[in-house]
């Protein structure tokens, strides 16, 4: 598990972006993995295993964080305020972009665009097809293209 | 942008180690539960079973029994006189028997005093009996 540890954490921040909520969520993680450990197929692979449920706590963790904070803007506020985060300005822009993305939409694009994941192994870890998750990172990169065209700037 | 996307992220002084050391705790205590021992559903019914009769026996015993069959120091000597008064009919029966015995033990004393000699011969007609019953 400590072999996964950093890569679950930095996998879980480019979804939640917070560095305490990433901090929460990889525990959840954690509490998840070992009471899940006794299930687990010993014919799936550990890190489809580990990142599938990394990423349903992580996307859990985002729906009920909406739920709580209606507005989108209250969570990109977070974001600038991070002390967490020094990215320049394009860095803020692209994430602000991401951010504003609907939670699926934010995994499968932080997954393929930044990880190079091929869309057979999204595919495991999101338990969706292929075909689904074509469609939602084309939604993704359109959606985060027009959010910094709005801004003035470009990638 | 592409490969330096992390650039911007920081994590505070020391996280990475401070994190292990908490989830390898919550690995610990969770590998605790896991490896708790597990009664199987038909023996944890039973077990439940029976401590729910067994609770119910005691709350019984408890509850409507306790009084049933007082200990002799726990009875009044007034309730007893009561008791005596009450019934009557069972006090004088048991007195009349012990008169019987008295007088048995009264025929007893006054059996007239047996000589030697016919003691003697008492024994001797005992011993013969005694030896046909060995033979």
């Amino acid at each position: 598990m400590e072999h996964f540890q950093q890569a679950l954490y930095w996998h879980i921040r480019k979804i939640v972006f917070l560095h305490e909520d990433a901090d929460d969520v990889l525990q959840n993680t954690y509490i998840k993995v070992w009471k899940g450990l006794v299930n687990f197929r010993k014919d799936s692979k550990i890190y489809t295993w580990l990142y599938r449920i990394a990423t349903n706590e992580a996307l859990s963790f985002l729906r009920s964080k909406k739920a709580m904070h209606e507005e989108v803007e209250a969570a990109l506020w977070n974001i600038q305020t991070d002390p967490h985060f020094d990215g320049d300005e394009v860095q803020v822009l692209l994430w602000q972009g991401i951010n504003s993305l609907p939670e699926k939409q934010r995994a499968v694009f932080v997954m393929k665009y930044f990880d190079d994941k091929t869309y057979v192994e999204m595919a495991e870890i999101m338990e969706t097809s292929v075909g689904a998750l074509k469609a939602s990172y084309h939604h993704a990169t359109k959606k985060i293209k027009a959010f910094v065209r709005d801004k003035d700037l470009f990638i | 942008m592409k490969k330096d996307h992390l650039k911007g992220f920081k994590v505070p002084e020391g996280y990475f180690e401070q994190s292990k050391k908490r989830l390898y705790a919550i690995a610990l205590d969770k590998e605790q539960e896991v490896t708790k021992p597990v009664l199987r559903p038909l023996l944890r019914y039973v077990w439940y079973s029976m401590a729910v009769a067994a609770s119910v026996t005691l709350v019984y015993l408890a509850v409507f029994r306790q009084d049933e069959n007082p200990g002799f120091d726990e009875i009044d000597e007034q309730q007893l006189v009561e008791y005596i008064n009450a019934q009557p009919q069972m006090y004088w029966q048991h007195t009349l028997e012990l008169e019987v015995l008295e007088s048995q033990v009264q025929n007893l004393d006054r059996t007239p005093d047996l000589s030697e000699e016919q003691i003697q011969e008492y024994l001797l007609q005992q011993e013969d009996l005694f030896i046909e019953t060995l033979l």
